[in-house]
């Protein structure tokens, strides 16, 4: 059986490069290739054999609720617009971003709303079913047939309210097997409820996967938030802010904190304070509908770069798109009660800003810990046992690299 | 323009125009960054106690759209929210180590429509 929820790491999955398992020197050691986060041909690597192959998370489907509403986003390292929008008939469709007559992109990103997308090169006019609707003076293509002429479909799936696609024309693997053992997991996540949504995105001088780092282990908050959320993390009894349980399903994984249930903003930090009350008092206003509860998982992550977290007030999910084998992008979505009172507005503002400044805190420390490896200095490093969700990560990646080297020699 | 605030907060007058004309998270952050950190504390010193009563003022309108004495007044509170990361957390208006200056966009990628 592959991708089962279990306490421990070990267990095996299949990402279309056939049956394996995390690698096990690196489950055992947590010793990890410096070069994994920087060389040009392991990025080359990730992208043909996890993000041309694996679901990747786009969007919630109540971001697009009325048909015309479309959402247009890049997965760089693919050099791929996607396009996903509700048809007429309500359903949700990923296109290619591209026209079928000489390749332009027709839908402007990243969001809009439209009737048909008309390529702003020479107006061929496609429906929001991607078929194509108008040629202009279409007698000088007496040789084309405008029925095969739509855009080109991407696979599209949804699961639990979130929004998936596939760059594999043909995907190995629904998205539920994919899933697998997680689902039930994201299936808990109650975003829906929360409609203020703040939305942040910062392009990170770091490998992907260094980004993802901070988001999948506590041990970094002592020292790199020793100004911010250190003290809503450490406790005596937790020094290292280490997950209380862990549990890992295919290449996915899941940690639960310990937190510090104590914890109340120091009093001479007025406006914390405020904010921190004031969203406590709107929680209480809507009876605490949807939030996280114990049980929830402080990191969910979706391999291969999608995490979900309860945040102040709500939810946070965010992401880590390779862009270049030392840089990606993070983009990330806050969830709250929609606001009734200016307290209320104000509490969220504080939230995102004090979100937004501990996430530069984590970004400032990629960058430089980026040069570092980069430099060549040193050939490995290493992930605690504390830190066996990246240690499972780098686990998961590298027998996805092996695997997908093995195969492409035996079809040789 | 010269009554910008409500009339009980005239006081924080000389606060306002450092924020009133910043509409975005993004204007706010850069404005932080810009400004050194002794105004930044002077001006949570002076507006950070009077927060409860500002909020209370504006809560009484209970809307989105606010009078524009009161809008220009939850912007000075904005504001506040900025300068006050830079006074309750860093000691610094930048984030130390930060690059100088950097933009966290709002949206940008991740947008969505609403």
């Amino acid at each position: 059986m592959t991708n089962i929820l279990s306490a421990t790491p070990e267990g095996g999955f299949d990402l279309g490069h056939g049956m394996m398992m995390p690698d096990a020197a690196i489950l055992r050691d947590g010793r990890v290739a410096a070069d994994s986060f920087w060389s040009v041909a392991q990025h080359a690597a990730e992208r043909d054999a996890i993000y041309r192959r694996c679901w990747l998370y786009m969007v919630r489907a109540e971001d697009l609720p009325k048909p015309g509403d479309y959402v247009v986003r890049d997965v760089e390292i693919c050099g791929v617009s996607v396009l996903i929008v509700r048809g007429k008939d309500d359903v949700l469709r990923a296109f290619h971003n591209v026209c079928r007559h000489r390749g332009m992109p027709v839908a402007d990103g990243p969001c809009g709303k439209a009737e048909a997308f008309r390529c702003p090169y020479h107006s061929w006019t496609f429906r929001l079913d991607g078929s194509l609707k108008a040629i202009p003076n279409q007698r000088c293509f007496p040789s084309l047939d405008a029925d095969d002429l739509g855009l080109v479909p991407i696979e599209i799936d949804v699961f639990a309210g979130f929004v998936f696609i596939n760059l594999d024309p043909q995907p190995a693997f629904s998205l539920r097997a994919f899933l697998g053992g997680i689902a039930p997991l994201l299936e808990t996540t109650t975003l829906v409820p929360f409609t203020h949504r703040d939305s942040l995105s910062y392009e990170v001088s770091a490998n992907w996967k260094a980004g993802l780092d901070p988001q999948y282990e506590g041990y970094h908050v002592g020292t790199v938030h020793a100004l911010t959320i250190r003290e809503i993390s450490v406790t005596p009894a937790n020094p290292f802010s280490e997950f209380r349980k862990m549990a890992f399903a295919g290449p996915h994984a899941a940690g639960w904190s310990q937190g510090n249930p104590g914890w109340r903003p120091r009093a001479e930090r007025l406006v914390q304070s405020f904010a921190v009350q004031t969203m406590g008092a709107l929680a209480g206003r809507v009876a605490g509908e949807g939030y996280p509860s114990a049980e929830t998982p402080a990191s969910l992550a979706i391999f291969p770069n999608f995490m979900i977290h309860p945040g102040a007030g709500g939810w946070f999910t965010q992401q880590h798109w390779p862009l270049t084998a030392q840089s990606h992008r993070w983009t990330a979505h806050y969830y709250y009660h929609a606001p009734v009172t200016a307290s209320e507005r104000l509490a969220i503002a504080q939230a995102t800003t004090f979100a937004r400044d501990s996430g530069m805190e984590d970004f400032m420390v990629m960058a430089r810990q980026q040069k570092g490896l980069a430099s060549g200095a040193t050939e490995s490093f290493y992930y605690g046992e504390a830190e066996m969700l990246p240690r499972h990560r780098a686990a998961v990646i590298r027998s996805v690299l092996n695997g997908a080297q093995a195969n492409m020699r035996s079809a040789a | 323009m010269s009554a910008n605030l409500p009339a009980a907060f005239a006081d924080l007058e000389q606060f306002a125009h450092l924020w009133i004309g910043l509409e975005t998270m993004e204007s706010r952050y850069r404005a932080r960054q810009d400004m050194p950190f002794d105004a930044l504390k002077q001006f949570y010193d002076a507006t950070a106690p009077r927060l409860a009563d500002m909020m209370a003022h504006l809560d009484a309108f209970g809307s989105d759209t606010l009078p524009s004495a009161e809008a220009r007044l939850y912007r000075v509170a904005l504001g506040l929210v900025e300068a006050a990361q830079a006074v309750e957390f860093f000691a610094a208006a930048r984030l130390p180590g930060a690059p100088y200056p950097h933009d966290v966009a709002v949206g940008g990628q991740a947008a969505l429509s609403d």
